[in-house]
Formats: C-alpha cells, sequence, structure tokens
C-alpha cells in the first residue's frame, strides 16, 4: 500500500506541475484532522464518525485536540520543551475563546476547535483539564495509587466525553455520571495498553501501590516480562476499569437519548476488557495489540438501537 | 642378509614420501658418493632428528595448510555477500529518528505550518535559528523570514520537538555538503523546499499507532 502510495507521489510529480498537484490534493482542515484521529486513535475514531452533524464536529475538535497534547509527552526528550509546547496549547484554547478567527493560530486542530466553540456551548475548563493534566503528569513517570490513576483517566479521557456531550446538547447529571465512569474505565484500559509499551513511552503504566502489593519490580514490567504476578496485578486493574463500566452502563436509561451515541467508545472497552479475559489476563499477548473484526458491526448495531 | 632387508624394507617405507622427491635425489647422489664397499645407497637418509630440523619441518607443513586454509577463506568470500556498500548509488539503513538536514512542512493542502511561534528560536541552544514574523493580508501570523545556520547547528533535534504544529523538522537528509560557507545559510524557500522534496519520507518517520497518555 505505501509503496503504491509512493508509486503515485513520483507519477504526479513527474506529470503535474507541483502547485496544480497541490490543488488536486487540497483538503480542509477537519479532513486534516479525521487523518489525525484515524492514525492515532482508531477506536476514537470510529466512535466519532458514527455521531450525527454538530456533535460529530466537536468530538472531531476535541479529540484531535486531545490527540495533539497527549503525544506532547513522547514527543519531547526534555520537559521543559514538552511544557512550552502544553503551554501553547493552554494559550490556543483561550484564543478559542476569545471569539475572534484572527487571534486563533492557524493550526487544522484550533481552526476546528474554534468552529466547534461557535457551533455549541463548551466548558473551557474541561479543555483545560485536558492541558493541566499532562502538564502535572509530564516529569512524572507513574502512578502512585490505582485513585490517583483513575483522577487523571477522570480529568483526560472523562473531559472528552462532557465536552461531546455538551455539544450534543446534553445538560444532565446523570448523563455526566455515566461519562465519568466510563472515562474512567477507558482511562485504565488506556494504561493497561501501554504496558507492553512502557519502555519506549518511559513511563509506568501501573500504579506504585499495586506492584508493591503483588512483588512486581518496575524492571519486570519495563523489560515485558511475562508472569502470574503480573497478570494477577492487570486483573486487579481491569476489575475496576470493569466495575466502572458496568456503572456507566448502568445508568443507561437515565441518559438523554440524543447524548447516549457520545458515549459509544464503551463497546471497544468492553471488547477490550473480553478478550483480556479470554487470554488469562496476559496483558503482552502479541493478539491484544490487534484489531477484532467485532468492532465495527458491533459499534454498528448498537449505534442503531441507540445503545452503548 | 640382515641389513639387506632392512634396506628394501626402507625403500619400500620411503617410497611414501613423494612430496620432495627433488630432496631425495640430493640425498641419493650424497650417498652414493660416499659408498666404498660397492654398495650404493639408493634410499634416502632417515630424517635428522635433531630438534632444530624437527621444528623447521613442523613449520613447513604447518605454513603450507595455513595457506591452503587462507586460500579457502578467499573462496569463499567469493561467494559471499559483500560486506561494504557501493555508497553513491546505495544507501546504508537511516533509524526513523535520523536527525539530518531540516526542513519545514506543508499541509496537504499546501498551506504552510509554521505559524511564526518562536518556540524553535527559543530553545534552539545553538542560536543557529533567527525568525522574523508579521500578519499577512488575511490576518494570519506568518514568518517573512527564517533562516536556519547550518555551520552553527549542533543537530540536536529540539526545534523538531519544541514545534507545536510539526513544522520544522529533521529530515532523512544528511548529504548536502556545500562548497562555501553562504550555502549552508539556509532561507525559509530552501527550508520549505526541502520539505516539499522530503515530505513523504519525514510523514512515514513521524506515523504511530496508538493513544497511551
Amino acid at each position: 500500500m505505501h509503496i503504491l502510495y509512493k508509486n503515485y507521489l513520483a507519477l504526479n510529480k513527474s506529470i503535474i506541475p507541483k502547485t496544480i498537484c497541490r490543488l488536486k490534493s487540497s483538503r480542509s482542515s477537519s479532513q486534516y484532522c479525521l487523518d489525525q484521529l484515524r492514525n492515532y486513535d482508531y477506536e476514537n475514531f470510529v466512535c466519532t464518525i458514527l455521531l450525527k452533524n454538530i456533535p460529530r464536529s466537536v468530538a472531531l475538535a476535541v479529540r484531535s485536540f486531545n490527540v495533539e497534547v497527549s503525544r506532547v509527552a513522547e514527543q519531547v526528550s526534555q520537559e521543559t520543551i514538552g511544557l512550552m509546547r502544553l503551554k501553547f496549547w493552554e494559550e490556543a484554547i483561550d484564543k478559542c475563546y476569545s471569539g475572534n478567527i484572527k487571534y486563533v493560530p492557524k493550526h487544522p486542530v484550533t481552526t476546528e476547535l474554534y468552529k466547534a466553540i461557535s457551533k455549541a456551548n463548551l466548558t473551557k475548563r474541561y479543555l483545560k483539564n485536558l492541558v493541566s493534566a499532562r502538564t502535572q503528569y509530564i516529569n512524572v513517570h507513574g502512578f502512585k495509587t490505582l485513585t490517583e490513576l483513575e483522577k487523571y483517566s477522570d480529568q483526560t479521557v472523562a473531559s472528552v466525553f462532557y465536552l461531546i456531550l455538551e455539544g450534543c446538547g446534553v445538560k444532565n447529571v446523570d448523563a455526566d455520571h455515566a461519562a465519568s465512569h466510563l472515562g474512567k474505565s477507558q482511562g485504565i484500559i488506556q494504561q493497561l495498553r501501554s504496558i507492553p509499551h512502557a519502555r519506549k513511552l518511559n513511563f509506568l503504566p501501573i500504579p506504585e501501590d499495586l506492584l508493591i502489593k503483588y512483588q512486581i519490580s518496575q524492571e519486570e514490567v519495563l523489560r515485558s516480562k511475562e508472569s502470574q504476578k503480573l497478570s494477577d496485578c492487570v486483573y486487579e486493574i481491569a476489575s475496576r476499569a470493569h466495575q466502572h463500566l458496568v456503572k456507566s452502563r448502568s445508568l443507561i436509561d437515565k441518559v438523554p437519548a440524543n447524548g447516549r451515541a457520545a458515549l459509544l467508545p464503551a463497546i471497544p472497552v468492553s471488547i477490550y476488557l473480553d478478550r483480556l479475559q479470554e487470554l488469562d489476563y496476559n496483558i503482552l499477548d502479541h493478539h491484544l495489540q490487534i484489531r477484532t473484526w467485532k468492532l465495527l458491526p458491533s459499534l454498528y448495531i448498537n449505534n442503531l438501537r441507540n445503545r452503548y | 642378509m640382515t641389513s639387506a632387508l632392512a634396506k628394501i624394507f626402507s625403500v619400500s617405507r620411503s617410497g611414501t614420501k613423494v612430496i620432495t622427491p627433488a630432496l631425495n635425489v640430493l640425498n641419493q647422489r650424497l650417498a652414493s658418493s660416499g659408498s666404498k664397499d660397492g654398495y650404493i645407497y639408493v634410499n634416502d637418509t632417515d630424517p635428522s632428528m635433531v630438534s632444530k630440523d624437527i621444528t623447521d619441518r613442523a613449520a613447513q607443513t604447518i605454513f603450507l595448510t595455513e595457506l591452503i586454509r587462507g586460500m579457502g577463506i578467499t573462496l569463499a568470500h567469493i561467494f559471499k555477500e559483500p560486506a561494504t556498500i557501493n555508497y553513491p548509488f546505495e544507501k546504508g539503513p537511516l533509524s526513523p529518528r535520523f536527525r539530518g538536514e531540516h526542513a519545514l512542512r506543508r499541509y496537504p493542502s499546501g498551506e504552510e505550518r509554521c505559524i511564526a511561534c518562536k518556540l524553535c528560536e527559543a530553545i534552539c541552544p545553538a542560536q543557529a535559528i533567527t525568525i522574523e514574523a508579521e500578519e499577512r493580508a488575511d490576518g494570519s501570523r506568518r514568518t517573512t523570514r527564517y533562516d536556519i545556520d547550518m555551520t552553527k547547528c549542533i543537530y540536536c533535534g529540539f526545534c523538531q520537538e519544541a514545534c507545536p504544529v510539526d513544522a520544522i523538522v529533521e529530515g532523512p537528509n544528511f548529504e548536502f555538503s556545500t562548497e562555501t560557507h553562504e550555502e549552508l545559510l539556509y532561507n525559509k524557500e530552501k527550508l520549505l523546499n526541502n520539505g516539499d522534496k522530503w515530505e513523504s519520507e519525514i510523514a512515514a518517520n513521524i506515523h504511530a499507532d496508538h493513544l497511551y497518555r
């Protein structure tokens, strides 16, 4: 596929002058955001495109903003550089709320965010949360307790859900309650997923208190060594994620019908948890890294039935 | 009688020595010239057992086998894949994180990415980057001047890390030597051209798979 694309580029270069070539491939900022999302956050990308009009553009803007800020930590080698970038995004939020497109940095994500803010009434605090949580953890290389991990996922993942719910026009305590639990669940899953990549990310996804409880050394996690102790530890974390998921799903009847589509990412979370259970909580199994065929059909069916 | 038998025996024994026939002939001449009782000593004398001679003979055989073994290795290497590459036509492998020549990227729409936030200028430890910016007619803030002194640059990659919009990158190109110093003072046009030239490679290197933090 890659080779084909390269050939296509080479063909373009040889036949068509560069300027025309650029005009041909001209794409809007939303297309750029979609590409980013598809590359870096596939499951949420699928959930985003299943949304309707305004919620979709809000979800797209918020999620691609989240992609930008969450990748900062893994892109930089020094904390100060990461802080600089996060500061840029923090200021970009303020500029998006200034109401004048002239002050907004010319970046596809900020442009989309500006459009989203003008369409829906988004709370600034949630957007700021996305940045501040990353700022707080940029020089920390792990969580102390499972509660701390939950708090972090509440700030980084649940905030995205609150914003998308606002984009759907839902201001409901129960909806926010469900979103909070779902966010925690998804945040925990996200950390579990990063265990095989812990060395590369230079971040220890398992909280310290659980490492002590199960007598696992940090080195074992960083070196991705399979062991029964690690599986037990993963079981405890995963069951916490499962509790949150169940709690979130139990609130489905109280969530307004037009806000349920925003909570669709519960499906990939539950699919992941089921697969983890099938594999006996062996988090390092390579089967977990492969996308399942179940994801797309079950998302589509649940979207039709307006469930999550 | 016994001595004759012994001589016949030694003939059959010496028959096995085919490696040094020339020496044998020489030995025969020397031996026959010394005979006085009518016998001609046709065999070669037993090899001398002085330790110096033994060492010499051993060295001779050892070096002969060494020579053959060396030839064998040479022959084997003719059929092996060469360890070297035909450099200007063949390139060695490069890490996706390789930090080479700088480039300014564009969006797929052709719009330049740089928004003149000057973070790269601020972080540059060698102070190799100079930026001047002003507002365009459409109200967007863009650079009017973006210079990198490639002779000052230490290729630390901080500019790439600091850029919030992934505009300035250090691409995979490492062959940009020039004849004069002035040619290494890159301006915005040169950097944008680099970006256009290397875009597909740069984009492939930046791609990752999942969101973790």
